[in-house]
Parts: C-alpha cells; structure tokens; sequence
C-alpha cells in the first residue's frame, strides 16, 4: 500500500510482533496446565466476541451493551445441535454464525432510529430478553436451561496427540485457529472501502451520505457482522466451557465484559479487542485470587484497576502505545511532514 | 437543458421560511454564485440538494433526474458532491482515507468480499492512486498520511475540497469556501476553483460572502434574501442592482 523504508520498517515490526504473538499462543498450553489453559481459551473466545463489538462501537460508533445475547444464542446454539442432534463442533460454527449475524441485522433495523444512550438501551432490553426466551423455550434434562455438554465433548484427534493430547489443549487450539481467522478477517475488512465507510458514519452521518454511503446499509451490517461474530465466540464458550447458560446476570455481565474488553485495549483498533480481552480475564482472575476470603471485595478491586487503567490510558492499552510510538517517531524527525501546507 | 434546475422550492421550520418559493437554474459548465446575506437561506438550498432537507413544496431536477425522489446516498452517484459550511471531514482518518473516503461510489467491495481480500488490493491502489492524484492537485500530498484533526483551517478546506472531488461529480457545491481563509489563500483558491472546473468539466455551485472573488470567477449570480431570489443575472448586472445593494447595506454581510 504505502511505499518508502518507513513503511517498510512498520512492515517488518508488523511481520515479527505477529509472529511473536502467534508462537506465546501456541505455547502458552505446553507450559501450563488445564486450568490456565482453559482460562486462556476464555480470553480468545471474549477476544472474539470483543473484535465483534469493536467493529460496532469502536469503527461504526453504535454502543451495545446486549451482545451478551448473540454470544449465548452461539452458545445454545452449538450447546443444542451437540447434544441433541448429535452433530460434531465445528459443523455447529457456521451455524452458530448465521444465526447470530441473522438475529443481529434484525437488530441493526430498528436501531437505525435510534443513537447513543438510547440504543444502548435498547440493546440492553435485548440482553434482558434473552434469558427469559431461553428459560421459556429450552428445557434440558432436570428442567433448568442449562445446556451440559460433558457427556458429548470432542475428544483429540490422534493425529494431534504430540501437541494436544489433553482434551483442554485441544479445545484450546480449536479456539485459537478460529479466532485467528477471525482476527485475521478482521484485519482486511477494517482495512478497506467499508472500514472507512464506518468510520466516516461514526464521525460525520450526514457527510458521509452525500458521498454516497448507504447509512442504513452500513449499520445493519455492521450490527450483523458484529453479532456473528460474538455468536461464533458463544459457540466457542459452549466448547470450552462445555455448557451453554443464560442466567440474567450473566448474559449481562458477559456484555459488558465484552465493552471493557474494547475500551481497556483500545477502541477502533485491531489488537485492542485482543489485549484487552487477556487483560479482563487475566485481570478478573488475579483479582479474585488476591483475596480469597473476601469475596465481595475481588470485584471492586477488579472495578478500581479498570478505572485507573482508564485514567492512565484514556485510549486503551494499543491507542496509548500508539500515541507514544507516534511521539517517539515525531521526536526522531521532528516538523518533517506536520508543517502547515505551502501556501 | 439546464444541468440543475431548482423550482418553486420551499423549505419551513416551524414559522420560519427558510426558502420561499425559489427558483433558478444552472448551465452546465458555469460556475453559479449564491449569494445573500446571512440567514438568506443559501445552505438550506444546498441541503435541500444533497436531500438532507426536505422541501415543503417544489421540485429539483438534476439532468432530468427528479433528485427529491432520489434516496440521500444516491445524490452522489448521480454526480453531486458538496462541502460543508463548517467542515464536516473525519477527523480521525488520515487524510488521504478521507479522500478516499469520497471516492466510495467508485469502489464495489462491501465486507464479505473486503474480508476475503477478493479484489481489494486492485481495488485499495486504485482509490489510492486516485486520492494521491487529487492531493497532489491541490498541493496536499505531502499531508498524505497526516490524521485530518489538527491541521490548519486553511489546509482543511482544501482537503474537504478534494474529498468532493473524488467522488468524480458532474456538479461541485462549495458552501462558504473561502471564509476563515487568508488574503493569499483566498486568490488561490479563486484560481483552484476555475481551473478544477476546465481540468475535471465541472459545474459549480458557490455559496460565498467574498465579493471579489465571487465577482471574479463567477458566469452567473443568484441573489437571495430572506428566503426569496431578489435577484440574477452576470456579476456585472447584480452587482448594480439596486435591490442588492439595499439587501446588503441593510444587513451588511461578508
Ligand atoms: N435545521 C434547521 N432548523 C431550524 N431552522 C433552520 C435550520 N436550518 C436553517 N434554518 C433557518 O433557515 C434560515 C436560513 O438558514 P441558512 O440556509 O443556514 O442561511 P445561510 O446559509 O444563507 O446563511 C435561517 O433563518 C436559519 O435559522
Ligand atoms: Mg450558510
């Protein structure tokens, strides 16, 4: 795209970040043990659902607090196609998907009417509703609607035994290859005609109309592409979790676990949604083992780290990284490109 | 066949009559001015064009298109671009993405097609090689990859300038471009304007309060006042027309 040894440089710091990510990832489930590992695939399934809210509220400026809904109807399902139709994980994803990303543009249509405090409203009326549809429609063997999938969790494939033997390595890595694909479309779709085309609604509606973007078009999208994806990230925490839920408090906690995901990492950015999704679970977890006699005490401290985290990090985690690698940069040749035009 | 032609257009908020009854036409390959004193209604014309306003009554026709029939977003493809009165660019795009930007109805990518880098990297050089060309056009290419906030003012509306322009329209709508701009900024932006017409065969409507450069570039004059034309014709006929100069001095603009 760009041209020049500057952008070749970010190429190649781009290229060895990558690699050094992916390879932490692989190796995070040789180095531990079930439990970090399993809290690990907790992290890249948010980080899913997260990258989805970012696409929405970060790029398109449309705020969700209700995509704790989409996630449990992934959840479901692939909860219910396992169980009790007997279908294999991975043929329940798409399916998870496009439920979701239906659900999701049917959703996007009356939230065109609405903005800011109201659709976030509105979204979280969505969040509410869903437990109640489960409760109402779903009813597993001792009556409750929990989904249990112990009794048909995948196993291994032998060809895997060298590197996920465990079952927990297996639905770990299962998570990480679609969550990197995920992340890696992403990448691409933000990156391009429409990735600007969110950007401009977020930044100036009626602008961007009279360039010829379709309003409506965009958000509905951006509302489907969204739910798919914390459908899909539902459909990943019935696997790692091997359950699918949705008690009240839940559904809503897990939304808006999902929005400190993408502020704490940084809105509109591609790696936000990532970092902060490790950062919540690492952060939640930590918390909750600092006092472990003090129960009630684990979520407030958890609270007050967010919050001066945000204080610190007004941008997120990669918004504050970039603006001090910006810094840095402008520093080393200070006034080369920033001057005012020639007049 | 007059390429937009504006009748009987009025436009009310609550008891204000914003446009009453307007009427007039532009050639195509003229640079018409709009002008009036504040509050005349000249923006809410543009609005009523680019169909973020709707007329109470009348019609606007643009190369025989009914344009009050045409849905917001398609006012672009059918070869109408604008700028803002107070700039309306992204501020937090680099400003060639907010030329690019401008060149959406050029592009054909939508998410599915952009996620599976089906023709993006052909379609991404285009916009780009297209962006760069009208940066470069209007001497910003060196600002190329410089976040549109922060700029000077000046730079901003050259910018917003470009943005229009990339959408490839047949008529350009400049609202008010050379307020806020220098003495030296505002001669090369006179000069900018009539050659982007011959370079990129444009039409132009121009809302402006610079009287020397309106009177300078401009083929006709549309003079509105409280809603109502009080007066059309060259620059040199508007200029002495005695109902203009009363609109003028009695509420002095510019
Ligand atoms: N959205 C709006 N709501 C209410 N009144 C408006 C609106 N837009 C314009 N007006 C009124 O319409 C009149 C014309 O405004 P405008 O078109 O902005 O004038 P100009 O651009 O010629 O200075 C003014 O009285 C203004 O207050
Ligand atoms: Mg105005």
């Amino acid at each position: 795209m760009k041209s020049g040894p500057g952008a070749r440089r970010a190429l190649l710091i781009r290229g060895a970040t990558t690699i050094a990510v992916v390879g932490v990832l692989c190796w995070l489930p040789q180095q531990y043990g079930p439990t970090e590992t399993t809290l690990y695939a907790e992290a890249l399934f948010i980080a899913v659902a997260a990258m989805g809210l970012n696409l929405l509220t970060g790029y398109n400026g449309q705020v969700s607090i209700g995509h704790g809904a989409f996630f449990g109807l992934g959840a479901y399902a692939t909860g219910i196609l396992m169980l009790d139709h007997g279908w294999p994980f991975l043929a329940t994803l798409p399916v998870a998907a496009v439920l979701a990303a239906v659900v999701g543009a049917a959703v996007g249509f009356p939230a065109l009417r609405v903005k800011g405090l109201y659709l976030a409203l509105i979204t979280l009326g969505l969040a509410a509703l869903f437990p109640a549809l489960v409760n109402k429609f779903v009813k597993s063997t001792g009556g409750t609607s929990l989904v249990q999938l112990y009794r048909v969790r995948p196993k291994p494939p032998e060809w895997a035994s060298s590197f996920a033997a465990a079952e927990d390595q297996w639905r770990y890595y299962v998570t990480l290859v679609v969550a990197g694909v995920l992340f890696a479309l992403m990448v691409n779709l933000v990156r391009g005609r429409f990735g600007r085309a969110l950007v401009a609604v977020r930044e100036h509606e009626a602008a961007a109309e009279t360039l010829g973007i379709n309003l409506a078009r965009v958000k509905v999208s951006a509302f489907a592409i969204s739910a798919l994806y914390a459908g899909v990230a539902g459909s990943l925490a019935a696997l790692v979790r091997l359950q699918a839920n949705a008690g009240q408090i839940e559904v809503f906690q897990q939304s808006i676990i999902f929005l400190v995901a993408v502020v704490i990492g940084g809105t509109a950015t591609t790696l936000g949604p990532v970092v902060g999704a490790f950062v919540v679970v690492l952060l939640q977890d930590h918390t909750a083992d600092l006092i472990k006699d003090e129960p009630t005490l684990s979520p407030a401290l958890f609270g007050i780290t967010l919050i001066l985290l945000m204080y610190v990090l007004p941008d997120g985690l990669v918004g504050g990284c970039r603006r001090l690698f910006r810094r840095i940069r402008g520093r080393m040749h200070a006034g080369s490109a920033t001057d005012s035009a020639p007049t | 066949m007059p390429l937009l032609e504006v009748e009987e257009v009025k436009v009310e908020f609550g008891g204000v009559v914003a446009l009453d009854d307007l009427s007039f036409e532009i050639e195509a390959g003229q640079i018409c001015a709009l002008i009036g004193p504040n509050g005349a209604g000249k923006t809410t014309l543009f609005n009523c064009v680019s169909r973020i306003y709707k007329p109470t009554a009348g019609r606007i026709r643009f190369d025989g298109h009914d344009l009050l029939a045409a849905a917001p977003h398609r006012i672009a493809r059918l070869g109408i671009t604008r700028t803002f009165q107070n700039l309306a660019l992204f501020p937090t795009l680099s400003v060639i993405d907010n030329v690019m930007a401008g060149a959406h109805t050029l592009g054909h990518l939508g998410p599915l097609r952009s996620a599976l880098r089906l023709g993006k990297a052909r379609e991404e050089s285009r916009l780009r090689d297209l962006g760069r060309r009208l940066l470069a056009r209007l001497s910003l290419d060196h600002l190329a990859e410089h976040p549109a906030a922060e700029l000077p003012y000046g730079t901003l509306k050259r910018v917003e300038i470009a943005r229009a322009l990339a959408a490839e329209p047949r008529l350009l709508m400049l609202d008010e471009p050379a307020a806020g701009l220098t003495h030296s900024e505002v001669d090369e932006l006179a000069a900018t304007i009539r050659s982007i017409r011959d370079e990129f065969d444009l039409t132009v409507l121009l809302v402006e309060h610079h009287m020397a450069m309106v009177m300078g570039i401009s083929d006709r004059v549309v003079v509105l006042d409280f809603g109502s034309k009080i007066a059309q014709g060259t620059p040199e006929q508007v200029r002495n027309d005695p109902r203009v100069i009363e609109a003028y001095l009695g509420s002095p603009a510019a």
